[in-house]
């Protein structure tokens, strides 16, 4: 067991193959004791980032045999993909669940998954972020993000032109 | 959705982060709403934190000609040479591939430090001109990874510009019509001769290229074999004796008429036998790679395992499973463990892989992790000696 000690004083006993879902934790803790403070991490986020893990954790948790990394072969046999493989429909169902969450809270997992190196959660957060603003105008985004306008209506003028050449057949 | 009421600042995420937000979204969002939101994402749209992957084909269904070099140049700028990926259909004129040349070669020297290990890909399209070719030659000094699958090329120009293509670590060409054996010839100036390129053989010889590739460029590694100068190994040891590493040929005095056809490189040593042949590479090799092959293959293939086994040798074996053609004979030796005539532990003993490239990082990981027994003198001694009583 790893205890993980979050920024506000909160232990959290988890799991190797759990807290091994962060990269970073598996680097440090051979050279640690089993105890992990993780000073920028409040408890709230630290809840969240180990439901993600505990539920990544098991799922993964098979490793490929050598019978099955033939079958494997097998099926990816005319071509060959770099890409991660497609992780089971049940986990993507999953993974959508847990980020229906604000954009208050989706900044801070980020912030901490990408502090402790969980590859697949920061990709999670930044695709469900990237869908919020998709189809949408820039002041709706500043309003949804809360993010100041910091333009003169001039300079923003200037920018909407800057690139309309490029749409303008569409 | 409720929004926090303490508000988080998005404008403040580092600018990979918002790169890899922002490259998610369509090309014509990305270029005229996400920099008007406010100045920080504005700066970032600017610079190459979301240009790592340009993929214009669909824009590029609405363009016009000279838009698209417009846009080319716009985004080559920003991403500072640091584009890996470029996804472009239908170029079709020579100005804008000299211009992707220029522009990746001109920042570059400016001494952007981020890996240029670009790619470029064709899409489902196809490039469909001689020109894209040359460019990338052009820069053949840093390519390593170079993809084009169903491009137009033809032999003249592959044969002009392919000794060129120094860095390549992995290579595809696969149904690319136009090109022939004469092509072919002219990517690892090999002896090889296949004359209809049909997707299913030239598979095979683009991960064996791709093997030859990797051994000499990245790894460093000699080569053993005991191929002749004809197909699939008559190309690697070629790549292999090209790339500037040592090429050792085992063969017995009978095989020589068979096996050598025309010139030869690297060190040939002419054995008494098979079985001295086998000795000798197994001596000299710190892996064995098998690529898809026929009875002899297999059955070299076999006796290096079984000598892991019995311990004569610690050396890890590879199979190069390409279009899975070792499916079979890797589930019978899952059959094997069933039915307990192989051990668990000695199922391992062979590695396998679709790709060259991850079939040698297995091999590496394997060889590091997993030394089973200490290579033991005194057993190999006794396989040697019991070479000469048969």
């Amino acid at each position: 067991m790893i205890k993980l000690v979050s920024g506000d004083g909160a232990e959290f006993e988890v799991e190797e193959e759990v807290a091994f879902q962060s990269k970073i934790i598996k680097d440090i803790v051979a050279d640690a004791d089993d105890v992990i403070p993780l000073p920028t991490v409040s408890s709230k986020v630290l809840i969240q980032v180990i439901e993600y893990c505990r539920k990544h954790a098991a799922v993964n948790s098979f490793p490929l045999s050598p019978s099955s990394s033939a079958a494997a072969a097998a099926s990816s046999s005319s071509s060959i993909s770099y890409s991660k493989p497609v992780s089971d429909p049940a986990l993507r169902a999953w993974d959508n669940e847990f980020v229906k969450l604000n954009n208050s809270s989706l900044f801070d997992i980020v912030i901490a998954a990408n502090y402790l190196d969980i590859e697949e959660l920061v990709d999670l957060v930044l695709e469900t972020v990237a869908d919020r603003i998709k189809g949408k105008q820039a002041q709706e985004i500043r309003r949804q993000f809360n993010i100041e306008n910091d333009f003169t209506p001039e300079e923003e003028e200037a920018l909407r032109r800057e690139n309309s050449w490029a749409f303008q057949n569409n | 959705m409720a929004e926090g009421s303490d508000a988080r600042a998005w404008e403040e995420l580092i600018p990979d982060a918002l790169g890899l937000i922002f490259r998610n979204l369509p090309l014509h969002e990305i270029l005229t709403v996400i920099p008007r939101v406010c100045k920080s994402w504005s700066r970032v749209v600017l610079g190459p934190y979301c240009w790592q992957e340009i993929d214009i084909d669909e824009w590029i269904q609405h363009c016009k000609p000279e838009q698209l070099d417009k846009m080319l140049h716009m985004l080559i700028d920003r991403s500072c040479g640091s584009f890996r990926r470029l996804s472009v259909s239908g170029l079709h004129t020579e100005s804008m591939f000299t211009l992707i040349a220029y522009q990746v070669t001109g920042r570059r020297t400016v001494g952007n430090s981020l890996p240029c290990i670009w790619s470029i890909l064709s899409s489902v399209s196809g490039l469909h001109t001689e020109s894209m070719f040359t460019l990338i030659a052009y820069h053949a000094g840093s390519l390593q990874r170079l993809e084009l699958p169903r491009s137009e090329m033809n032999d003249a120009i592959v044969k002009l510009v392919a000794p060129r293509l120094c860095n390549l670590t992995y290579l595809d060409v696969s149904y690319c019509s136009k090109i022939g054996a004469c092509a072919i010839e002219a990517f690892g100036s090999l002896s090889f001769r296949s004359r209809p390129l049909r997707p299913h053989r030239f598979q095979f010889l683009r991960q064996g290229k791709s093997i030859a590739l990797l051994v000499p460029v990245k790894k460093r590694i000699d080569l053993v074999y005991g191929g002749g100068s004809v197909g699939l190994m008559g190309l690697i040891s070629q790549t292999v004796y090209d790339g500037g590493c040592h090429v050792l040929w085992v063969i017995p005095k009978a095989l020589v008429p068979i096996e050598i056809s025309g010139e030869t490189v690297g060190e040939v040593k002419v054995v008494s036998n098979m079985h001295e042949r086998k000795a000798v590479m197994a001596g000299q090799a710190d892996a064995f790679i098998a690529l898809p092959g026929g009875y002899g293959t297999m059955e070299e293939v076999m006796e290096m395992i079984t000598w892991s086994q019995l311990g004569i040798h610690n050396k890890p074996v590879g199979l190069l499973n390409v279009d899975g053609y070792y499916n079979s004979l890797l589930e019978l030796f899952d059959n094997g463990v069933r039915e307990g005539f192989i051990k668990p532990t000695s199922r391992h003993i062979v590695i396998s892989s679709p790709n060259a490239t991850e079939l040698l990082a297995k091999m590496e990981f394997t060889n590091l992790k997993y030394s089973r027994v200490e290579i033991d003198e005194v057993r190999f001694e006794w396989a040697e000696c019991m070479l000469d009583y048969i």
